[in-house]
């Protein structure tokens, strides 16, 4: 021991890692040598304080040493961390690249040896995002402070850390906010100073790194989304931007780079993120105001993709909460000619921002231009279909918007030969026949709303769908069809069994064909089947249900009787053993309950629909029965099934109000399969190139050991035959007289003499 | 699987227990609503749409409830008949699509009415406060008894799920019959159910109970 410290200073002096080692092992014994490294490093602070410029070697490496070990000193380097902070953020411009990575590296170090808190950190390292040119270091600070937010919410949630965080964002984001507006386009107003451009900056990184952690799931709350939706109205356009794709969601750059593993379900993924965040807004109705507030004052600044990028979210955001924004209507009048720029775009903006309460006189001038400037002959096919369905999609949002003569010229399209004008049109014509059939003339109005005569009445502005006739959708629907219910259910109940229990094929036919049938009890596979029907039919023949106490046995059964029936048979027959002793005793009582139920229903003039609902529940197998029943009734009230289908799915789910987000697609409607553009045909020519040999003769090439060009001698022999005809040679000889082709003769005779000899 | 069924007799028996204590031992100072209260599950409200829908209840579960009517002319004078209450364009005008005065309106009364022919320039007159509200008027026609309205819309009760998986609604008071809260529960249910997309399997729990009393569990 002795020994060993009489060389060691000499040793540790020059030996930082040994020096940092030993420490570690026993902060106690090395105090001293630590002290004295300390000191000299108080003194190098000082020096490099006075002269920023002179960045050695070695001071970042003492600076190491003394991250790495001052979690056993804690009380000596107290104020360690903050001069590292101090430094950077002071003389961050000074300081050389290594020595900015070196300094940051060891925050992270001092953090993870939880010497510095996390908001330490942030606060230190934050600031420093805007101010870095080097893009590498840039990476390096944000992937630290997203890996350090990460980390934290690991666990759980950790709402100190999240709420500091925020707040920071947030008040970055607040600073800029009274700057005066700054523009991509057009003459760039003058800086007043370079503060305003620096605090730019700074939001634009608050926004970026909110979108990084609420993509990775780490921020799901409210505030994020506050951060950014106070980001869309930041005077500089690139922050406002950057929100903005936020709400809309598209998929940026950064994020498919960093991890293009999981691209295809990332962006499934990302269409409900973006309806989150919707659904988060503070106040959606002043988002809105002021989305629309900046739309119109900076109309002649804006670009037009940042317009639009403005539309899209402002819209979104009316579709989601059913907000009115009236004055947009009037604005958007004046973009609504056919030779708008992204014209698409911006009718399915439109088209996304109408709802149910979009008062109709406000969209009527809107769907008269649409129709003025897209749909007349004078333009081409496409931009007619591009017209009718961007007024469809509006139609069918709020039916209210549209006049009578109008309809009826647009109608007249549905004969036009370009097929996506025909599609619109019968969409548009199908939509009215659904909803207000007496806007039609008669004979547009088809079989289905002629036989159903007045019955469809159109929704009043401001009433609900259907409060009372939809009480539940199913039964309203089983109260049309009753005269077919007996049937659909007999044949249900066939089919069910065919397919699960063949073996009892023949029970079933006996018992299918009278489903009044009570007595099957013992048959418990199947009797939640028999006793909904049972029910139902019963209540179809006389308009009321007699359910007495079945009640009770029947829930049990159609609870748990979807697959394991089999398996579970008999755990339920001891159960409904059980069920009918208890139910026998119950009996008396419940048929009185029932029955007085019964009297005052029928006293009531209520549809049968709603007394079943009111005194039955209803249990799994009844929505299943009831589902099938609806999908039924629609499928065999229509002739055209297939159009019908994908149309009323559309139109149901848009009358939810689901916000379906509207693309380009289908404003423009299905196409032809669209002109490749010159690239996309050289991309192709050169996919089918790849791998062929060049075209052109390789005559004489291919056979050849060595390969070369015909010869004369080749090329004479393989000459065309009509071609040899032709040629002066033979026609000469065709054409001599005779006495030159006595003296042809007469030389080669004495030529085949010299030969002889 | 046991714990997951609910029967007539038993919501009955609920319904009877519950109207024992509020007319019983612990009769309050005035009339007690009867609430259904429901939790959801396997539902994210964040990513799951949001549903809402209205029912109409056989019975009057809040015949108590203030409703207003935004009237025309007409509408005016048959308000007055039945002694009901009424704003006219004129008034509405003078909010001045102030959201403060909006919002008191929105938060005096329990619903609205409005004549067809105003419902239109409602969005226009009072800007986005009805709505924001959950109030925004029902239309009323000329042709319609008011009377007959001023019941439906009593008897309409609104299912809107916010952000958090429960959701609450008043179905009777404690001086209706036990039959009438029976069956307005019972269409209630129903009705519930059938709005949530995978019905049954949403249903987290069913509650009744009284303004002032105990839940009781249903489901």
């Amino acid at each position: 021991m002795v020994r060993s410290h009489a060389g060691r200073g000499a040793l540790l002096s020059s030996n930082l890692p040994q020096l940092q080692n030993l420490i570690k092992r026993d902060p106690a014994a090395y105090k001293e040598e630590f002290l004295q490294r300390w000191n000299h490093y108080r003194s190098v602070l000082s020096i490099f304080q006075a002269n920023p410029v002179d960045q050695s070697e070695e001071f970042r490496e003492m600076v190491t040493f003394i991250s790495q070990v001052s979690a056993c000193y804690p009380k000596e380097t107290a104020s360690f961390p903050s001069e590292l902070s101090s430094l950077l953020l002071n003389y961050y411009a000074e300081l050389n690249a290594d020595m900015k990575k070196g300094l940051i590296s060891n925050l992270i170090i001092l953090r993870k040896k939880g010497v510095l808190t996390p908001v330490d950190l942030l606060k230190t390292i934050f600031p420093l995002l805007p101010r870095t040119s080097s893009s590498s270091l840039r990476s390096f600070i944000r992937k630290n402070i997203l890996l350090e937010i990460r980390s934290a919410n690991v666990q759980r949630t950790n709402l100190k850390l999240n709420r500091a965080v925020q707040a920071m964002l947030f008040r970055m984001v607040e600073q800029g906010a009274d700057m005066d507006p700054v523009f991509d386009k057009g003459k760039k107003p003058v800086r007043s100073a370079d503060v305003s451009h620096h605090s730019g900056d700074e939001a634009l990184w608050a926004v970026f790194l909110t979108k990084d952690l609420w993509k990775k799931g780490i921020w799901n709350d409210a505030k994020s989304v506050a951060i950014i939706s106070l980001g869309c109205f930041h005077p500089i356009t690139k922050v406002q931007s950057a929100a903005l794709h936020f709400f809309l969601d598209e998929d940026d750059d950064e994020s498919s780079e960093e991890e293009d593993e999981k691209a295809k379900s990332k962006k499934v993924e990302a269409l409900k993120a973006n309806y989150v965040a919707l659904q988060l807004l503070q106040d959606p109705q002043t988002f809105a105001e002021k989305l629309f507030d900046n739309l119109s004052r900076f109309d002649k600044r804006f670009t037009l993709d940042h317009k639009i990028l403005l539309m899209q979210v402002m819209c979104r955001a009316m579709g989601t909460h059913k907000l009115c924004v009236l004055p947009f209507y009037t604005y958007l009048l004046k973009y609504l000619s056919a030779s708008q720029l992204r014209i698409p775009t911006i009718l399915a903006a439109l088209a996304t921002s109408v709802h149910a309460l979009t008062p109709p006189d406000v969209l009527t001038p809107v769907l008269r231009k649409i129709a003025h400037e897209f749909v007349h002959p004078g333009v081409g096919s496409e931009v007619v279909a591009a017209g009718l369905n961007a007024i469809r999609e509006v139609c069918t949002r709020q039916p209210l918007a549209m006049e009578e003569d109008l309809l009826g010229d647009l109608v007249e399209y549905k004969k036009s030969k370009d097929r996506g004008v025909m599609a619109a049109a019968r969409g548009l014509l199908h939509l009215y026949r659904q909803e207000m059939p007496s806007m039609l003339k008669r004979r547009e109005r088809g079989k289905e709303a002629v036989m159903k005569g007045a019955s469809i009445q159109p929704l009043a502005f401001g009433q609900e769908a259907q409060p009372n006739k939809a009480v539940i959708d199913g039964l309203d629907v089983s109260a049309l069809v009753f005269c077919k219910f007996f049937l659909l259910i007999d044949y249900l109940l066939k089919r069910k069994l065919l397919e699960e229990h063949i073996r009892r094929m023949k029970e079933t036919e006996a018992d299918g064909s009278d489903t009044n049938d009570e007595e099957s009890d013992d048959e418990d596979a199947w009797e939640g089947w028999e006793i909904a029907s049972d029910s139902d039919s019963s209540s179809s023949s006389d308009g009321w249900i007699d359910v007495s106490s079945d009640s009770e046995n029947d829930l049990e059964i159609s609870d748990s009787e979807d697959e394991k029936r089999t398996q579970e048979k008999k755990a339920k027959e001891e159960e409904s053993d059980s069920e009918e002793s208890d139910s026998k005793t119950k009996d008396k009582d419940d048929t009185e309950e029932e029955t007085g139920i019964t009297g005052k229903a029928s006293n009531a003039p209520a549809d049968p629909s709603q007394s079943i609902a009111a005194t039955k529940i209803l249990t799994p197998a009844d929505f299943a029965l009831l589902n099938d029943l609806r999908s039924k009734a629609e499928s065999s009230n229509t002739n055209a099934k297939k159009r019908k289908h994908g149309d009323s799915s559309k139109s149901a789910s848009a009358a939810d109000g689901e916000t379906i987000v509207l693309g380009e697609a289908d404003i423009l409607g299905p196409r032809k399969k669209a002109k490749a553009t010159y690239e996309e045909r050289m991309a192709s020519v050169k996919e089918g190139r790849e791998g062929r040999e060049k075209y052109g003769s390789n005559k004489g090439k291919k056979h050849k050991e060595m390969p070369s060009s015909t010869t004369n001698r080749e090329k004479k022999r393989n000459k065309p035959l009509m071609m040899v005809m032709a040629s002066r040679e033979v026609r000469g000889k065709k054409k001599a007289s005779l006495m030159e082709k006595q003296k042809r003769l007469r030389k080669h005779n004495d030529n085949q003499k010299k030969r002889k000899k | 699987m046991s714990g997951s069924k609910i029967a007539v007799s038993s919501v009955r028996g609920s319904v009877k227990e519950m109207l024992g204590e509020a007319n019983g031992e612990k009769k309050r100072n005035f009339v007690e609503t009867v609430e259904l209260q429901i939790g959801l599950k396997n539902y994210d409200p964040q990513r799951d749409k949001r549903f809402s829908g209205t029912v109409k209840l056989p019975n009057i579960p809040r015949p108590r409830m203030s409703i207003c009517i935004l009237a025309d002319q007409n509408d005016i004078d048959r308000a007055k008949m039945i002694g009901l209450e009424y704003m006219s364009v004129d008034d509405l005008k003078k909010l001045n699509k102030n959201k403060k005065l909006v919002k008191k309106l929105a938060k005096k009364y329990d619903a609205f009415l409005a004549s067809e022919a105003l419902i239109k320039q409602i969005p226009r007159l009072l800007g986005p406060g009805l709505s924001k509200a959950g109030k925004f008027p029902t239309p009323v026609s000329h042709g319609e008894d008011l009377n007959n309205k001023l019941n439906e819309v009593r008897s309409t009760i609104k299912f809107q799920l916010k952000k958090v998986l429960c959701l609450g609604v008043a179905v009777g008071h404690v001086q209706m019959t036990e039959d009438q809260i029976l069956a307005n529960v019972m269409l209630a249910i129903n009705f519930l159910v059938s709005l949530l997309k995978k019905n049954w399997q949403n249903v987290g729990s069913l509650h009744i109970k009284t303004t002032m009393g105990k839940p009781i569990r249903l489901y």
